[in-house]
């Protein structure tokens, strides 16, 4: 396999924040540029001695959707984004999860086993809304708050679904 | 529909528009046509949608005899730009290799509107204007 396409990255979030069984909506229309940003936080201590020393505090990731055009037609995310920016929702309204998966495998060779997937808790958070001409946008913020796990996933028509 | 077919239902839903022909038209008063001459890929976005341009030359042929026919001729062109600009969002798909994208034109726009040909005889044949026509559309 050459190298991955951008593509090759599905982001996921859970429409339904919190709901029993996950919804999970596509991020990525008209994104051209979406990075999830490690921010990784480490401190660099020196003692008396002039020795130094590395303190790794490890990550905190988050990750700017910043062209997010509402559009009803994406159903729950969209009333979900509506509401939370619309009517200033904090706290538990803001919290879903998401789901990372790598298509870095192809589904029809004989080894394929799924697709390495992650999920994680999140925080979701609309920086603003409103934007130029072109149509109104909710940009938003994903804060990363832990609980990831590793699972096995398989994607058909970018549709995911766990491996069984 | 595809963007070509379906800039050409637009054009050619355009009122005062007659028979729409491709690439050529007559030289008769009258006499309009389309000719697709390029499509550009402008932009992707992180899950494989993309923002793509195609360039359309839209040919007219009208009685230019005077002052007043000609102004009126510009004035098709611009009423034409604007019919365009109203169709912004229609669907558009496209089939490569057995597999169906979908998607809608984002934006029309129209540019350097010109007289392109004189009559070879007299005044009293058509003379022939063109118009460049460029669509903006997604598919996915």
């Amino acid at each position: 396999m050459a190298k991955l396409k951008r593509s090759a990255h599905l982001l996921y979030i859970d429409a339904t924040f919190g709901g029993a069984s996950p919804s999970w909506f596509l991020i990525g229309k008209h994104v051209e540029d979406l990075s999830i940003e490690l921010n990784p936080n480490t401190e660099i201590t020196k003692n008396i001695l002039d020795e130094t020393s590395a303190v790794d505090n490890g990550y905190e990731p988050s990750a700017d959707v910043d062209t997010y055009y509402a559009d009803p037609s994406d159903g729950t995310f969209y009333e979900k984004m509506k509401d939370i920016a619309m009517n200033r929702k904090t706290g538990d309204d803001c919290r879903t999860k998401v789901l990372e998966v790598l298509v870095d495998s192809d589904a029809a060779d004989a080894s394929y086993d799924g697709y390495d997937g992650w999920t994680e808790d999140v925080l979701v958070k609309p920086t603003s809304y409103g934007g130029a001409q072109g149509g109104f946008r909710i940009p938003y913020t994903i804060t990363f708050d832990g609980n990831r796990t590793q699972g096995k996933w398989d994607i058909t028509n970018k549709v995911p679904k766990e491996h069984p | 529909m595809n963007i070509i077919e379906r800039v050409r239902e637009i054009v050619s839903g355009f009122p005062k528009t007659g028979e729409l022909h491709q690439d050529i038209t007559d030289s008769s008063p009258g006499g309009f046509a389309l000719a697709s001459v390029g499509d550009v890929l402008l932009s992707e976005d992180v899950i494989g949608g993309q923002l793509r341009q195609h360039s359309f030359l839209f040919y007219a042929v009208f009685s230019g005899i005077n002052d007043f026919e000609r102004i009126a001729n510009s004035g098709f062109l611009v009423e034409l730009a604007l019919w365009l600009e109203a169709h912004e969002g229609e669907a558009v798909d496209m089939t490569v290799n057995g597999r169906t994208l979908t998607g809608e034109i984002a934006k029309i726009r129209t540019a350097n509107g010109m007289l392109l040909a004189l009559p070879q005889d007299s005044m009293f044949g058509g003379v022939q204007y063109q118009l460049q026509i460029t669509a903006e559309y997604t598919l996915e």
